[in-house]
């Protein structure tokens, strides 16, 4: 699958030695929602040096958001979901934004798919996002069903 | 070219003789090789040295200072060794133009590691994004700038899965907190390139920071971006020096752009130092940009959309967001579009908050609640987008120089000003951010009647940040200043050296007006003092209106010395500005202590260079 090699683009070099990749089964819609909350205080002493800390790579870093998920390095697709999936739940709450766009793009949505993606997801909001505690892996999983039960997103998930 | 048919002729005895040779000497000297290598000409003429602090990045010992000695030993690597190829694609590709003969020396190599990377980076356009200031980070007070390199893939043709390459000081991971602290103010961290996707530089920057982004689109052709992606790949993992107060990120941003497009010598323009605004100014001027984007921080769009409200519906967002049923009657009142917008903002609201707030199970509840909420109201129109400031770079330069004049009580004078950066609170706003102010290296030098010379001030520093308080947001106001001043003391003009700092808020009655006040501390060493090195608590207050004639600032300040001794400073300064660089500021000042009381009253114009 062309999708699989979104998994390499995003991490650069397989030589580069990434942590986690955000977005695991323990990590929830309110564990995203804090990320990169992890302390302001710790944020505001590495902005003293423009700074880029622990696994400071030349590939992708997945910076780290307390979710423990070991790490499949992945962006692409289901993943990405869960990278960004706190801007996601508000694009789909919405039905547009960047970070819609960008799971679209990154599921190998054609241009001419998007808006029905985009609605697709807007009108099933309530079951992608049934509760806080959802975690980025059932919310991928439901992008995907969403796609296989509409006949004109379900190619992209064959 | 002749001179690469002269140079190929010249290769076996380059080969036999070594660095001697001087056709080598003479390509080792161009431009292109001098910027592949990142030397900078240093004090010693003809002398070069190098920001690159790094053994791996030289291929001879002397490397760091030699561009002769590194070509010849980059020569000699290519030859002997496929692996070099591999690891400087930039220099093998420059060097095989140079000498055409080259190629056909060269051992077969295969890289895949590094035709991996540029296959599955595919890019496909390269983008100079600008993060405004953030004058609570002071490496970032100044902005800051990196590059983001756009895919051709399909799967990500889009801003979000873009490849952002920043500078910066690379932190090894669990440092010691101090550590970290010290070493990010004062050196000490290594620079380097690293990498990320461009969704989480927006969270850094426009979530978590909350600093608009400027995206500068670059003309740069396919030749030209595998020029800079091959230099990029060199620069794996090598370390810089990373000098803080540089501002170097900048600098080394227009070196990699210098090798993607030669001729234009970017760097070259600032041989001291790089505000990164000036990067951008710099590209700009080279024809590089064809296009700017602006992408508003979140709490630019939140401020945005919070002035939409009325005073009710503001006051019911504001409720929402600490409760996501709170008055439900008075929501269901609204009109469509308005409860779209009072949903909106209480659910941008809370998110603000829970960034710069430990977030609690309740948060979150909270959050999931109005996002509900955000996700019911979103078949109403949505509110129009921030609407786009003034693009940074065609605010006034960071440069200053003034000529004044005026009395100091009836005594005539006349001022010379000069200050390396970069904006004040009396400053044109348009294209900085507003209530900021940040002042580097001022001097200003007064010749009184009667003909004495004297130095009048010289501010190291000057920081004032004033940021608004109101329902939503309770950030703090602060200043620091230090450095040398007059005060009259026991009726003398004596020059002091002073440290001060203010802490307190500031409120915005009107969209055109701010109030301040503060608290303050001061240490200040004067000979005429009975304590000559004394510590001065005291209390600030002042007002600054925008109108269409200009910008006034009003304050005054009061501190009490430990040895009794009282100051009081009034002051009203009026700035009429004549055009984006040029000014005219007019100044008038009361300074009472229990001797002396001292007015004066000057008029400047002023020069953004």
């Amino acid at each position: 699958m062309k999708r699989v090699l979104i998994v390499a683009a995003l991490v650069g070099t397989s030589s580069v030695a990434l942590a986690e990749a955000p977005g695991g089964p323990n990590c929830g819609w309110g564990n995203m929602l804090m990320d990169g909350q992890s302390g302001l205080g710790a944020h505001v002493i590495a902005s003293l040096t423009n700074g880029t800390s622990g696994n400071a790579t030349f590939g992708m870093t997945t910076g780290t958001n307390g979710c423990s998920a070991n790490g499949t390095l992945t962006y692409g697709g289901k993943s990405l979901v869960g990278a960004v999936m706190d801007e996601f739940s508000e694009d789909v709450a919405r039905g547009d934004g960047e970070a819609l766009t960008a799971v679209a793009v990154a599921m190998g949505v054609e241009e001419s798919d998007r808006a029905l993606f985009k609605q697709v997801m807007h009108d099933n909001f309530a079951s992608l996002f049934p509760s806080a505690d959802v975690t980025a892996e059932q919310v991928s999983e439901r992008v995907v069903e969403l796609m296989r039960a509409n006949d004109q997103l379900a190619r992209y998930v064959s | 070219m002749v001179l690469g048919l002269l140079l190929a002729a010249a290769l076996p005895e380059a080969r036999a003789s070594g660095r001697g040779d001087p056709a080598l000497t003479v390509l080792a000297g161009q431009r292109e090789w001098l910027q592949l290598l990142h030397y900078t000409p240093s004090w010693r003429p003809g002398g070069y040295r190098n920001f690159v602090d790094d053994p791996d990045f030289f291929l001879s010992s002397r490397g760091a200072h030699d561009p002769a000695a590194e070509l010849t030993a980059t020569l000699a690597a290519l030859r002997t060794d496929p692996a070099t190829q591999c690891r400087f694609p930039a220099r093998t590709r420059w060097l095989g133009e140079r000498l055409p003969g080259l190629a056909g020396e060269l051992p077969p190599a295969s890289c895949p590691e590094y035709e991996e990377w540029r296959r599955v980076l595919a890019v496909r356009e390269a983008v100079l994004v600008f993060a405004a200031s953030y004058l609570n980070s002071p490496s970032s007070m100044y902005g800051h700038t990196f590059l983001r390199f756009d895919s051709a893939t399909p799967e990500r043709r889009t801003p979000l899965l873009g490849w952002a390459m920043n500078f910066g000081a690379t932190v090894p991971p669990d440092e010691n907190w101090f550590v970290y602290a010290w070493r990010g103010l004062f050196g000490g961290y290594p620079g380097q390139f690293a990498a990320g996707p461009y969704f989480e530089k927006l969270r850094e920057y426009s979530r978590l920071e909350s600093r608009d982004l400027w995206e500068y689109r670059l003309n740069l052709d396919a030749a030209e971006l595998d020029r800079l992606l091959a230099h990029a790949w060199e620069l794996r993992d090598i370390n810089f020096d990373y000098y803080f107060f540089d501002e170097n990120c900048s600098l080394r941003l227009l070196e990699l752009l210098d090798v993607a497009r030669p001729g234009h010598d970017l760097a070259d323009q600032f041989p001291n130092y790089a505000i990164p605004i000036d990067t951008v100014r710099a590209a700009i001027d080279a024809g590089m940009v064809e296009a700017v984007d602006y992408r508003p921080a979140m709490r630019t769009a939140l401020r945005h959309e919070i002035a939409l409200l009325d005073a009710g519906e503001r006051a019911l967002a504001r409720r929402l967001a600490d409760d996501a049923g709170a008055d439900p009657a008075a929501f269901a009142a609204l009109a469509p579009d308005r409860r779209r917008l009072v949903a909106d903002v209480a659910y941008q609201y809370l998110r603000d908050r829970a960034v710069h707030a430990p977030p609690t199970d309740a948060i979150t509840r909270q959050n999931f609640a109005l996002l509900q909420l955000v996700n019911q109201t979103a078949t109403a129109a949505a509110p129009p987008p921030p609407p786009r400031p003034v693009a940074p770079e065609t605010g006034h330069r960071t440069g200053l120089v003034a000529v004044g004049g005026g009395l100091e009580e009836s005594r005539a004078f006349a001022d010379l000003e000069w200050r390396v950066s970069y904006h004040d609170l009396l400053d044109p706003t348009l294209g900085y951010p507003d209530g900021a102010s940040l002042n580097m290296a001022r001097v200003v030098v007064r010749v009184k009647e009667g003909g004495t010379l004297q130095l009048q001030r010289l501010d190291a520093l000057e920081i004032t940040s004033l940021a608004p308080r109101d329902a939503f947001f309770s950030a703090w106001s602060w200043r620091v200043n230090a450095g040398l001043e007059r005060q009259w003391t026991a009726g003398d003009d004596v020059l002091v050296t002073q440290g001060n700092a203010g802490f307190g808020g500031s409120w915005a009655p009107l969209p055109s007006l701010m109030v301040f006040a503060f608290g303050t501390g001061r240490l200040e060493y004067n000979h005429a003092l009975d304590q000559p090195l004394d510590l001065a608590p005291g209390v600030a207050a002042g007002l600054r209106l925008q109108g269409a004639a200009g910008i006034t600032l009003a304050s005054a300040d009061h501190y009490r010395f430990t040895d009794g001794e009282d100051r009081t400073e009034l002051a009203l300064r009026h700035e009429l500005i004549l055009g984006t660089n040029l000014a005219l500021r007019l100044q008038l000042a009361r300074r009472v202590t229990d001797t002396d009381r001292v007015d004066e009253a000057g008029l400047a114009l002023r020069y953004h260079f």
